[in-house]
């Protein structure tokens, strides 16, 4: 009886072992067979992470190689509302440590809607670190790059702006972006419970953005930016504008302009102020551009410097009436004396003898009504008036500046042609990008040597001569080349006092062996609008400087 | 000998899972590098801003841009 009891309790024992086995196969079988794939991606998402490795954006530098534009590491530090416990704490603490406005932070907190919210975007590494160590549930934070631009306001309109997610918007930073920027590498790891990498699964490389070295010179930007401030407020003007440039390779040292800004604050100035005139706007060039029809005239051979003209104060052109800035009888300049006292009835007699058609080939030839080439985005081609356009007094205007906008990129180049012995060069504002050094810009003869001379001579009058408009723009030791010019700007209703001018003088230095052309423009100055009065000094305070710093010895003796 | 094989199975893992952890250090370590680097370059950037070390000149020590007419150039 024993015996059948106790056979009976192992059976028992032996089905129950059987049933436990089968129940553990069974679920064996459904966690590995049926429920595999989400079990595993379950146990992937816990220990597995890929991550974006961002590519670092290149450097701007300037030709010396002192940083413009940088990169500079923060921390994002980030919530998820839905993880969040203490989002009063939360609030308090970001507020304490960044300096964030706790209460939109709070209400943002306690959305359980959302899956995301940015504490503090591009913390302080230090800070951000700080932060996390309170260990908030809910919250968490990733490298991010910031740019910064430790000049602050030099060459701001020049440099541009990256946007918060690091991509050029604006200036350089949009126009050399592509290089500029690189490619985000990623990593797919495996992870201890403590967060440690433990296995690299997956990666592709990072590509850092490469450095962009432009022509510009920190020193010699700053002093123009200083020196147009100074002219704008003794001139009470609206804005001015300067470039300076290497006539030689067409570089340019120095795009200033002012009003400026810090470039690390562009999100919160006016696009106007933003803009880069010297690329993007154009004015009526006023007297500068009579070096056009000068050039014109003297290689067809129609004059010489020394031809003499009979010129009365005003003369009649269609239904226009052309006269000189000054009130004058009626006198006999050589084309020399034209250009030097800047007599509009002397240019447009000129530009009678070469006639429409030559005269806008010329226009064409100096590279006007379209665009320099220069690497900065959204560069105006200026406006020409197409030659079927033209009335019968367009030729009463254009030969002096009027009914014709320029850029002042587009107006230094041609002078810059002069100062190079006739022959222009594409102008370019970086010189290397890398490793790369950026080589072959366009060049083309604009006049003879033998006219460039004589161009420099005429032009050396207008600075040096007793009556030449460009007295103010004399540098002492050195021989100066220039030209004048006051433009009236139109409005609405044509041209009109109240509208104001443009007073500008480009000029180069020294004259023997030019190393600087520099051009001045000043909008709407108050007081005095002439380009000899306002312009010329602020060449003269700029190249003076520029002069010096380059160690360029005097030609003259004092 | 499946013993000594195991064994060295085992001890090559350990080793990988080691180098893997100190691969991971050191990448958190050159990323921090690599950040306090950047950001010794811009302050140095901003430190050596012309606009700035000439306003400091002017108003902390008193000294004014040189007269171009007082420089002498050394000719050959």
């Amino acid at each position: 009886m024993r015996e059948r009891l106790a056979n009976r309790r192992i059976r028992l024992l032996l089905v129950l072992l059987l049933l436990a086995f089968a129940g553990t196969l069974a679920r064996a079988v459904w966690l590995q067979g049926v429920d595999a794939a989400s079990l595993s991606a379950k146990a992937a998402s816990q220990h597995r992470s890929t991550i974006t490795i961002p590519a670092g954006r290149g450097t701007i530098f300037d030709r010396s190689g002192v940083q413009f534009a940088i990169g500079e590491q923060t921390t994002t530090v980030y919530a998820d509302p839905q993880q969040v416990t203490d989002a009063e704490q939360l609030a308090v603490t970001a507020h304490r440590i960044f300096g964030v406005p706790a209460t939109p932070l709070y209400f943002a907190l306690r959305n359980k809607k959302s899956q995301f919210v940015y504490i503090k975007r591009f913390a302080d590494a230090k800070l951000a670190a700080a932060f996390i160590k309170k260990g908030y549930a809910g919250v968490d934070s990733y490298p991010e790059e910031k740019r910064a631009y430790p000049q602050g306001s030099v060459g701001a309109q020049v440099l541009g702006f990256a946007g918060t997610d690091d991509t050029g918007l604006g200036g350089l930073e949009l126009q050399y972006n592509s290089v500029l920027g690189g490619k985000a590498g990623k990593q797919t790891v495996v992870r201890d419970p403590f967060g440690r990498a433990i296995e690299v699964l997956s990666s592709s490389p990072v590509k850092e953005g490469q450095d962009v070295f432009t022509t510009i010179d920190h020193i010699i930007q700053a002093n123009a930016e200083q020196v147009l401030a100074q002219t704008v407020a003794r001139w009470h003007a609206k804005s001015a504008t300067a470039i300076v440039m290497d006539p030689s390779t067409g570089a340019v040292l120095a795009m200033a302009q002012a009003p400026g800004y810090n470039a690390n604050n562009a999100s919160s100035v006016p696009y106007d102020t933003q803009r880069n005139r010297s690329v993007t706007d154009t004015y009526e060039p006023g007297s500068t551009f009579k070096l056009v029809t000068i050039s014109a005239a003297l290689s067809l051979g129609l004059v010489t410097p020394q031809t003499k003209f009979t010129l009365p104060y005003s003369i009649k052109v269609a239904d226009r009436t052309i006269h000189d800035a000054e009130l004058r009888g009626t006198e006999t300049l050589s084309v020399a004396q034209i250009l030097s006292h800047s007599s509009n009835v002397g240019a447009v007699t000129i530009a009678e003898k070469l006639g429409a058609t030559t005269l806008m080939n010329w226009i064409n030839r100096f590279g006007f009504g379209k665009a320099t080439g220069i690497d900065f985005p959204g560069e105006s081609i200026g406006q020409v008036l197409p030659l079927d356009e033209w009335s019968g007094s367009t030729i009463g205007n254009v030969p002096i500046g009027q009914g014709i906008a320029v850029t002042p990129i587009q107006l230094i180049s041609a002078y810059a042609a002069i100062a190079n012995g006739g022959v222009w060069i594409e102008p370019h504002l970086v010189s290397r990008i890398g490793g790369r050094v950026l080589a072959g810009f366009k060049h083309r003869r604009l006049v003879s040597p033998a006219v460039d001379a004589q161009l420099k001579s005429m032009l050396t009058g207008v600075v040096d001569e007793h009556g030449g408009t460009g007295n103010e723009a004399q540098i002492p030791g050195y021989t100066v080349a220039g030209k004048t010019g006051t433009g009236q700007i139109p409005g609405k209703n044509g041209y009109s006092v109240a509208n104001g001018y443009m007073a500008s003088f480009v000029g180069m230095v020294p004259v023997e062996h030019p190393k600087l052309v520099v051009l001045v423009v000043v909008n709407k100055p108050q007081g005095s609008i002439f380009g000899g009065v306002v312009a010329a000094p602020a060449f003269a305070q700029i190249a003076k400087f520029d002069l010096q710093y380059l160690a360029v010895p005097p030609t003259q003796k004092h | 000998m499946s013993g000594i094989l195991l064994a060295g199975v085992v001890f090559v893992n350990v080793a990988v899972l080691r180098l893997n952890l100190q691969l991971d250090s050191q990448t958190n370590q050159r990323a921090k590098l690599h950040a306090q680097n950047q950001a010794l370059e811009s302050q140095l950037a901003s430190a050596l801003a012309s606009p700035r070390i000439q306003a400091r000149a002017q108003h902390d020590l008193g000294l004014q841009p040189a007269d171009p007419s007082t420089i002498r150039y050394v000719t050959p």
